[in-house]
């Protein structure tokens, strides 16, 4: 059994003996919207907060044959544990982060001139400080409210709207709380018909239309279908569960949605 | 006199890192596109509608040439917990940057009816089907792969395991090299069942310098023409060397 972080997926104890600390990769999500405090006076800013990144730290313990020995397998940790990766924990195997390596340090023992065994300590930043669910969720959309479980962070939506021979004109996708209440509204413009589709990512904040398969640009883009509203985003902090619905002015809307639980 | 060359300057990486893979081809539809992580980019074509089952059993439908995300259960929880992609009259290619020789075929799937006729799974040569091509398709309701420089062929069929219909499977299609040859092996794994197989190694063939001219990686049918099979793809790669099952789960 691993006992540590996997990186891409893939244990570092094929290289080193054990992990020997771990800390920092349990740390709860913070929220992402920092509470501002008011302003001194008119024209005045007050004082921003600083949220400090996830930061994971892990300590290797390596032990080497010999002097040389102990060169190359620092050299083989650190070609193992690229820039830019994927974390993973038994603690939550169905979960990853995406970090940058952002320092490593090696900590010799006691004689090091002839102790070949050394501590090697990595430690990333976390481009995004959410875990995230390995599987998506995925949800077919229609005009009744389905329910997304969320975790603790904000996920962004991605939805894909259909047309239909009966077109869907001025399709809205609606976000509630499970008591009912309105989170959020998306309302676009525009009639999807045979074939169309129109996609809504809610990371870029972008509207994508196709038409058989063919992306539409210039003035036939997705972006001049947006009318009013915002782009859905599933938070924890409106529940465990929220609902996702869609709406339109004549025709039957439906859809998919695909997003990603972020802890 | 003192001699003090100028000293090397420092030299930094330019650009956002990306994420890298040990594959030189890797899809995995759970990130939302249809581009590997490994920068080819993808291309589907379904002339129509398509339908597909989300994450409570509910089916939903796909409009003209857009992925059919589904979700099944991948891991035997119960629940449709994992995304891949549905694929019937679906034709999902990308463009291959690698030349033949040692390396893994690796393919997560479900087939969704059971094994028959000769739909395609997997798919390494061009649209024409001629010249240098690496495909794995059904015959006698099991699955086997070939490796033909356009000449010659070897071949590897399984004989005793086969994906019942809805059953998840790991597949790989080892390519071993000498010198001057290369040879195949087929190897499956159907998931929460006593059923694996390893075939034995093919004969040997002269290494081709090179895949079909224009050669693409496609998923579903052998060339643009080939019998579509039906199935639902959770994660498709090519290793530059021969891996275990558990070893392609690295990224």
């Amino acid at each position: 059994m691993t006992n540590g972080l996997l990186v891409n997926n893939r244990s570092l104890e094929d290289i080193v003996f054990q992990y020997l600390t771990l800390d920092g990769y349990l740390t709860p999500i913070v929220p992402e919207r920092a509470v501002q405090p008011l302003a001194f006076g008119v024209g005045v800013f007050g004082s921003g907060i600083d949220v400090k990144p996830r930061t994971v730290k892990a300590t290797l313990d390596l032990r080497a044959a010999s002097l040389p020995d102990r060169t190359a397998l620092i050299d083989a940790v650190r070609r193992r544990v690229p820039h830019l990766c994927e974390l993973q924990s038994v603690d939550i195997p169905g979960r990853y982060l995406v970090a940058v390596l952002s320092g490593v340090e090696v900590e010799f023992h006691e004689a090091a001139h002839g102790n070949p065994n050394c501590y090697v300590i990595l430690t990333w930043t976390a481009v995004d400080g959410g875990w995230r669910d390995i599987e998506p969720t995925c949800r077919a959309l229609s005009s009744s409210r389905v329910t997304c479980p969320v975790g603790t962070g904000v996920s962004a939506a991605r939805i894909t709207l259909n047309g239909a021979s009966t077109p869907v004109v001025n399709p809205v996708v609606i976000t509630r709380n499970m008591a009912g209440e309105e989170l959020s509204r998306l309302t676009l413009s525009g009639s999807l018909t045979t074939n169309m589709a129109l996609h809504a990512d809610a990371a870029l904040h972008a509207l994508t239309l196709y038409d058989a398969g063919t992306l539409q640009t210039g003035t036939s883009a997705g972006d001049n279908w947006l009318a009013s509203g915002a782009f859905p985003l599933l938070s924890g902090e409106d529940g465990e569960n929220v609902t996702v619905e869609l709406s339109s002015d004549s025709g039957t809307p439906t859809g998919v949605l695909l997003y990603t639980r972020v802890y | 006199m003192l001699f003090a060359p100028a000293p090397t300057p420092a030299m930094r990486r330019r650009g956002a890192p990306v994420l890298t893979s040990s594959a030189l081809f890797r899809y995995q539809p759970r990130r939302y596109t249809l581009n590997a992580i490994t920068g080819q980019l993808g291309t589907l074509v379904r002339a129509s509608t398509g339908t597909a089952v989300d994450g409570l059993g509910t089916t939903w439908t796909a409009a003209h040439s857009m992925p059919r995300a589904e979700a099944r259960d991948w891991t035997g929880s119960g629940v449709r917990d994992t995304l891949g992609l549905r694929m019937t009259t679906d034709d999902l290619s990308w463009p291959v940057n690698f030349v033949p020789g040692a390396g893994t075929l690796y393919v997560e799937a479900a087939e969704v009816a059971t094994l028959s006729g000769s739909g395609g799974l997997a798919y390494i040569g061009n649209d024409a089907q001629s010249g240098t091509r690496l495909t794995v398709d059904a015959t006698g309701g099991y699955y086997r792969a070939r490796l033909t420089d356009g000449t010659t062929t070897v071949t590897a069929t399984l004989a005793s395991v086969t994906p019942s219909a809805d059953q998840c499977f790991r597949l790989a299609v080892q390519c071993q090299a000498s010198s001057t040859q290369l040879r195949i092996r087929l190897l499956i794994d159907v998931l929460r069942t006593a059923g694996s197989e390893a075939t034995a190694w093919s004969s040997w063939l002269d290494t081709p310098a090179a895949w079909g001219a224009t050669a693409k990686l496609r998923v579903n049918r052998a060339g643009s023409a080939g019998t579509q099979g039906s199935t639902w793809l959770r994660d498709v790669a090519w290793f530059p060397e021969i891996r275990t099952f558990d070893e392609c789960a690295w990224l």
